[in-house]
């Protein structure tokens, strides 16, 4: 009798701790990923936080159709060029379809440091009348021409 | 050790590796479901999307001819979206739409910082305020716009 007892109670309790091994390495994994995904929404956030744009100005040029929007980075994030888009009056223009770009003048960098205007010129058949900028983080900024 | 004795003792042992066996199944399978829906909540706190359309040119969202609706979504989360219709819910003034393209604008997969048009056709609007929703993988967006 005793050691009926006893064998059982050895079998139930090895298999209480091969559940807790089980259940706790899946619930810890599971945990991390959700916390990792956090931290990364978390920083994110921060990032839109701290970005700030504005449209300085936006000429149209009728002579040679040409339309200039000049955006300064007014926040303290450090925007990528590649990730910024343009649309005017609404259409979405992409990057292969611009005639020129500049950062404070430069062409070769892809980075748009605080303080820095990034100039777009566009060729338009007419004038527009709206431009909207959408940096990498969501944040635009819209302009009338 | 009398044969009562070996029988209630093989039945104990029975019993408990069946109680054992049952108690370690349900807990793999509630492990498992932890796993899986670990990395649903976490592709839900990655996924951040924003409806870049320019509500101030509403000619842009909505051709009262050919009645079109197209927006355009830029994807601000941290991982890369399928450029599929079956991820994109679309919403417009409460009313479900299916049929919807979906196009990645400027690159070849929606990866972070990219931009999709998002197409729906058959929508009739009436002039006057709308509404769109669009969610996806649980991240919801607003858009609300005025046709003439």
């Amino acid at each position: 009798m005793g050691f009926s007892v006893s064998g059982s109670a050895a079998i139930l309790f090895i298999a209480a701790f091969v559940s807790v091994g089980i259940l706790y390495s899946a619930a810890y994994n599971g945990y991390e990923r959700v916390q990792d995904a956090d931290a990364g929404h978390g920083e994110r956030v921060l990032e839109q936080r701290n970005t700030e744009v504005n449209v300085t100005n936006t000429t149209y040029n009728s002579t040679d159709d040409i339309l200039t929007v000049n955006v300064t980075n007014e926040g303290a994030t450090s925007l990528s060029v590649n990730e910024t888009d343009l649309l005017v009056d609404g259409e979405f223009y992409s990057r292969d379809s611009y005639e020129n770009w500049t950062v404070d003048g430069q062409s070769n960098t892809t980075l748009w440091l605080p303080g820095e205007t990034y100039s777009i010129e566009v060729n338009l058949s007419a004038e527009p009348s709206r431009v909207k900028v959408v940096t990498s983080t969501g944040v635009t900024a819209t302009g009338v021409v | 050790m009398s044969s009562s004795t070996l029988i209630i003792f093989i039945a104990s042992i029975l019993v408990a590796a069946s109680v054992a066996g049952t108690m370690t199944n349900g807990v793999q399978r509630l492990s498992d479901a932890l796993g899986d829906r670990s990395v649903d909540v976490s592709k839900e706190i990655q996924t951040d999307v924003e409806i870049i359309s320019d509500a101030g040119s509403p000619d842009s969202i909505y051709d009262d001819g050919s009645n079109n609706l197209t927006v355009l979504l830029k994807n601000t989360g941290s991982n890369s979206l399928g450029a599929d219709p079956d991820i994109v819910e679309f919403i417009v003034d409460g009313q479900y739409q299916t049929g919807l393209t979906v196009e990645v604008v400027d690159g070849t997969s929606w990866t972070p910082g990219n931009v999709a048009r998002v197409n729906a056709t058959g929508v009739d609007l009436e002039s006057g305020d709308h509404r769109i929703v669009v969610i996806v993988h649980g991240d919801e967006e607003v858009l609300e716009f005025r046709t003439t």
